[in-house]
């Protein structure tokens, strides 16, 4: 027999969670600063689900919600409630969840992502509110080998966002890039952290496959446990592998929930659709429909801070490659400084936007990596950064010296003047006094000079160096280029 | 604080015998039941051990009790008292009101616990009235609505004793309207039956042995545990209805149960609202009989919970009701009348039940025990 594998069509679906950057805790005053606290520390009768506790909705979570649903262009809805997702479990507090059914706070947005040149529109269903649920920690008693498992309830109550997309994914390439961006635009409107790693933001990935052409989806498949966009990324690959293979010998593929195991990358059935729970939504009585006023929206959607696609736009039309534009625009704090440092450095449309990029995507970010800092942490103002540029600029400091300069004002907080004055490293330009310096370097080489009196040019470079110690690099490049060229050939 | 008052597991009963302290007996005659599922506040009211006591009423469970032990139990607007600290069982119908001898001191203890509460988000807004204000007040050309449908089960001496407080009513000034319809109460029994077991199915989700409580620890797993300390640590009749509930909010049939259960609460909600443009305060018999013997209906849930048939819709509704003693039966029981009120219309209650208190002259009578 000979099988004709059949060309099959990738439909990817991606579940986010996400925890919220509020003080609180969604229906409680419980602090949600937990991380690294003791176990236990953070709770109150109300997630800890006593009886005879009731929730208060937090106000703050709501308005994040809305500024999420707004910068994926969803429709915020006026009405909306919260209903109870009943199922068991040990980390489930109340014996129920409350989230939204039917009625979530965002519905119908969408996030533009560009894979490989081409640009691919993914709708967003909807995003709802929920509360986070306790954490297990499983143990092994060290006397009798048994397993036991501890509840720390800390997380109990976190404000969660679940963030639904529609199934228009079509790689798992395109997957890793929905998420990256979606990353940047929950970190660039400030509701969350947004990482995979430390556990508050979260995926499950739906994939089906169908033959190319067919309108039809082919039966999905739910993968969980990925911690990671890598392991986003090769679990879709693995399955769109596994599941071509399995339809291409025949075989059918059941709706079921995958789990993804990092250390052998495989995924592994987990539970059929048979198993499936019966979540028993129903409204939740204990908060009333929550109505957000037309101008309460508006104030939020008026409040949002340029979005990664509109500042990329913005900065390649100032004349930054694509490069320096995405490197840029990669977080906001980023952005806003180039922004800033951009106007300081006030040397016109033509030369600032590019200069402000050099210097942000060169010693800036040097500077951040060696220090392993955020931008926010970076000690120089934008302001105090564009006199360095500038004083560079119009030649009064050399290229080296520049640098030696930005890393004295971000070792002491000294302005640039101050510094230059200081240690006297403004640049030396007169003809006179390079003039003997050259001499002196001319006189002290002999080797370099017959070197390049006999054709190697390179030899230049080695008595240009030489000057430039005299100098302490002080010395303008060209200006001593042309002053050796002449000294030498004078001779 | 003189004590806590036996009641039925989780409120979920009509008698007080669903308790895993035993049963309550009515100080009237201790073979009979005290009503439920306040029956302990009822009866420890009745018996002359404490003046005033709190109930929770969430189809009937303060003015059912109330009237089968003599005394006046006024289950507030919904939200008017914090459920914040209250063990919830049907959170959209809970409210906790006063048991008291007369309708002074139920107003008056009602006053203390009423008020917003923000930790409630269901807690009412609207500051509640001094009720004190509305006693010894006049109700001539008040408005009483009679529903026609309020009959069912009804026995004779709830009857006369019923007309006897139409006329009292009518003597007092009032204009009486017979032919009140509320068509959609009748059904406020089937749809109280799945809105309350559905709500307690997830309210009584977190008694799983995990965190407190009873916990059977002798099974092979942790799910074994968590089924063994349910099936073990709940009674009879808080399972059937959790069983009730977890069916009626099941995969293909929330539609045919719990959804069409809120839309004829809607209608009865509708029909309320209706009635309060054509009268001030509706009346009705509290129960169709007095209090029975005890076990008489326990092995019968539906004979049971037809003793909140006229006790529900009000509660459906979210309505404030107050249950008055009325009268006896000729073998000398209690016999309860209700007065209906619009939302947040509890001055008008206490004025028109204090008023009817005085003219038919049955308050603070007690048993001998
Ligand atoms: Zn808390």
């Amino acid at each position: 027999m000979t099988a004709i594998a059949t060309d099959f069509e990738t439909v990817i679906g991606l579940e986010v969670h996400c925890q919220l950057l509020t003080q609180s805790k969604m229906f409680c005053s419980c602090s949600v600063d937990y991380s690294g606290a003791a176990p236990n520390t953070h709770v109150c009768p109300v997630c800890l689900g006593m009886p005879g506790t009731l929730p208060v909705i937090n106000e703050r979570a709501i308005e994040f919600i809305s500024r999420t649903g707004l910068a994926l262009n969803c429709t915020i809805s006026s009405f909306s409630k919260f209903d109870r997702k009943n199922y068991h479990y040990p980390d489930l507090m109340k014996g129920y969840q409350i989230s939204q059914f039917d009625l979530p706070v965002c519905l119908g947005g969408y996030l533009d992502i560009e894979v490989d040149g081409y640009t691919r529109r993914v709708g967003i269903t909807r995003v709802h509110m929920e509360e986070d649920t306790a954490r297990l920690l499983h143990r092994t008693d060290a006397a009798t080998g048994e397993g036991y498992s501890l509840v720390d309830v800390n997380r109990s109550g976190t404000p969660l966002m679940e963030i639904v997309s529609e199934p228009d994914m079509r790689t798992p390439a395109e997957a890793r890039e929905y998420l990256v961006r979606l990353r940047q635009i929950l970190r660039y409107i400030g509701v969350s952290h947004a990482n995979m790693e430390e556990g508050n933001f979260r995926c499950d990935a739906n994939i089906s496959l169908r033959p190319r052409g067919q309108a039809e989806f082919g039966s999905k498949v739910e993968i969980k446990n990925m911690n990671s966009f890598r392991a986003v990324h090769d679990a879709l690959v693995f399955e769109q592998q596994r599941q071509a293979e399995v339809l291409n010998s025949g075989g059918t593929i059941p709706q079921e929930t995958r789990g993804w195991v990092d250390d052998s990358a495989i995924t592994v059935s987990q539970r059929s659709k048979e198993d499936a729970n019966d979540y028993r939504y129903f409204p939740e009585p204990d908060l009333p429909p929550l109505r957000l006023a037309r101008m309460w929206v508006d104030d939020i959607a008026a409040a949002l801070p340029e979005l990664p696609a509109a500042r990329d736009a913005r900065l390649r039309a100032l004349g930054l490659n694509e490069h320096e534009a995405a490197t840029i625009t990669e977080s906001r704090g980023r952005a806003e400084y180039f922004d800033r440092l951009a106007e300081a450095i006030a040397l016109g449309p033509e030369r600032s936007p590019k200069l402000a990029a050099n210097w942000l995507l060169g010693e800036v970010s040097r500077w951040l990596n060696e220090h392993t800092a955020e931008i926010d942490e970076f000690p120089l103002t934008a302001d105090g950064l564009a006199e360095l540029i500038r004083m560079s600029e119009d030649g009064q400091i050399t290229a080296a010296v520049a640098k030696d300069v930005f890393e004295k004002m971000a070792a002491t907080g000294k302005d640039a003047a101050t510094i230059v004055a200081e240690s006297g490293l403004a640049q030396i330009s007169g003809d006179d006094e390079l003039t003997e310096i050259a001499r002196k370097v001319i006189a002290a080489n002999q080797r370099a000079v017959d070197d390049y009196r006999t054709g190697k040019e390179a030899a230049l470079n080695s008595l240009m160096g030489q000057v430039m110690r005299e100098t302490r690099g002080r010395a303008n490049p060209q200006t001593v280029t042309s002053i050796l060229k002449r000294e030498l050939t004078v001779k | 604080m003189v004590g806590k008052a036996n009641m039925d597991e989780f409120a979920m009963g009509s008698s007080t015998e669903h308790s895993a302290f035993g049963p309550t007996h009515n100080p009237w005659d201790t073979s009979l039941v005290p009503g439920g599922s306040s029956g302990g506040s009822a009866a420890a009211v009745s018996a002359g051990e404490c003046l005033l006591a709190l109930g929770s009423d969430t189809g009937g469970s303060i003015r059912q009790p109330a009237a089968l032990c003599g005394n006046v139990g006024f289950d507030p607007t919904y939200g008017r008292v914090s459920r914040f600290g209250i063990i919830a069982f049907g959170s959209s119908l809970d409210q906790v009101g006063p048991l008291a001898r007369d309708v002074e001191d139920a107003a008056t203890l009602l006053d203390c616990i009423a008020g917003h509460d923000p930790r409630d988000s269901t807690s009412n807004p609207e500051p509640m009235p001094d009720l004190r204000h509305y006693l010894h007040r006049d109700i001539s050309g008040l408005r009483i609505g009679i529903p026609t449908e309020y009959t069912q089960g009804m026995e004779p001496a709830v009857r006369d004793s019923f007309e006897n407080a139409i006329g009292i009513f009518a003597a007092l000034g009032c204009t009486i309207d017979r032919g009140l319809s509320l068509p959609s109460s009748e059904h406020a029994l089937a749809v109280y039956y799945i809105i309350a077991p559905s709500e307690a199915s997830a309210n009584l989700a977190r008694y799983d042995g995990v965190k407190y409580g009873f916990s059977d620890r002798t099974g092979a797993t942790m799910w074994d545990n968590m089924e063994q300390t349910r099936a073990r640590g709940f009674g009879e009749e808080v399972k059937r209805r959790i069983m009730l509930g977890t069916y009626a909010l099941s995969a293909g049939y929330y539609d045919a149960f719990y959804l069409k259960a809120q839309k004829v609460r809607t209608l009865i909600n509708a029909e309320f609202e209706e009635a309060f443009k054509k009268c001030d305060i509706i009346l009705t018999p509290t129960t169709p009989g007095p209090a029975f013997p005890l076990g008489a209906k326990l092995n019968d849930p539906y004979a049971m919970y037809l003793n909140d048939i006229y006790t529900l819709p009000a509660s459906v509704a979210g309505l404030p009701a107050i249950s008055v003693p009325s009268g006896l039966t000729p073998e000398g029981l209690p016999i309860g009348l209700q007065l209906i009120g619009n939302f947040n219309d509890e001055g008008r209650i206490i004025q028109t039940a204090h008023a009817f208190e005085r003219a038919n002259g049955m308050a603070n009578e007690l048993p001998e025990v």
